[in-house]
C-alpha cells in the first residue's frame, strides 16, 4: 500500500494527488515521524512505497495539468495517459520532471528518515510501451530493443 | 538508475527494491557495473503461486519440482525478495 497523498481510496495509494504529502487518512506528518521513530528504535528499517510510475489524472488536487497546459509533467496528449490505469504518464526527459521526482525521494529520506524505497511498477517507468499489453519470455531483444 | 545514484549519496546505507514484472536484467546490479542499481527485486510471482495452489491444489499434490524452480528462478547475482501476501 502507498502512502502518498491521493484522493482515490479505491487506488490502494496508487494515483498519487500529492507526492510530498503523506496521506491523511492514516494521520499527521507527526504521526508517521512517530511510526519511523518507534521503528527505529525497535531496530526495525522502514521502507515506503513510492508512485513515480504515475500520477492521478486530478487536475484540481492533482499535479496534471499543473500549469494549465496538458504536458507539463507528462507527455502530450495520449502519450501522457495510462490506457490500463487512467492515470498520468511523467515525461522523464523533462528537467524539471526529474528534479521533482528526485527531490520527492530526498524529501522522504531527511524529513521522514524512511531507510528506502519499494519502487513501484518500474515495468512502466522503463519501457516506452509502459507493459501495456506486452508479454515477456525472457529474450534480450525485449529488454533493449527500442 | 539516477533515482538509485541519489538515494545512495543521500543515505549509503539505505534500500531500494523494485516492482518489475518484465524480469530486466540488470536492474539489481550496481550502476558502476552498468546496472540499475536497485538492491532487489520482487519475486512477483511467487504470492499468485501461493494463493493459486491454496484455492487449487490438494496438499498432497503440491509438486516441489515446480515450487524450487519458482522460488530460486531469478537473474544471476541479482537478489530477490520472496513473500508470501501481495495486495495485487
Amino acid at each position: 500500500m502507498a502512502i502518498q497523498e491521493h484522493s482515490y481510496y479505491g487506488s490502494f495509494g496508487y494515483h498519487v494527488t500529492s507526492y510530498f504529502a503523506t496521506s491523511s487518512r492514516q494521520g499527521s506528518p507527526d504521526d508517521f515521524k512517530y511510526l519511523v521513530d518507534k521503528a527505529h528504535s525497535l531496530g526495525l528499517f522502514v521502507i515506503i512505497d513510492i508512485v513515480h510510475s504515475h500520477a492521478s489524472n486530478n487536475v484540481n488536487d492533482g499535479i496534471n495539468r499543473f500549469d494549465g497546459t496538458d504536458h507539463c509533467y507528462s507527455h502530450a496528449g495520449e502519450k501522457g495517459h495510462h490506457s490500463a490505469w487512467d492515470s498520468m504518464i511523467f515525461d522523464y526527459s523533462k528537467y524539471e520532471v526529474l528534479r521533482f521526482l528526485l527531490s520527492n525521494l530526498h524529501w522522504y529520506l531527511k524529513e521522514y528518515q524512511v531507510d528506502g524505497f519499494r519502487f513501484d511498477a518500474v515495468t512502466s517507468i522503463m519501457y516506452h510501451h509502459h507493459g501495456v499489453g506486452v508479454g515477456f519470455s525472457g529474450n534480450y531483444s525485449e529488454y533493449f530493443g527500442l | 538508475m539516477l533515482a538509485n545514484k541519489i538515494i545512495k549519496d543521500v543515505v549509503p546505507e539505505s534500500i531500494t527494491i523494485a516492482e518489475d514484472v518484465s524480469g530486466m536484467p540488470t536492474l539489481c546490479r550496481k550502476i558502476q557495473e552498468g546496472g540499475i542499481g536497485f538492491d532487489y527485486r520482487l519475486s512477483m510471482f511467487l504470492p499468485d503461486l501461493w494463493i493459486k495452489l491454496l484455492k487449487e491444489t490438494p496438499d498432497e499434490h503440491w509438486n516441489m519440482g515446480h515450487l524450487t524452480h519458482s522460488m530460486t528462478n531469478r537473474r544471476w547475482k541479482e537478489k530477490c525478495i520472496g513473500y508470501a501476501e501481495s495486495h495485487d
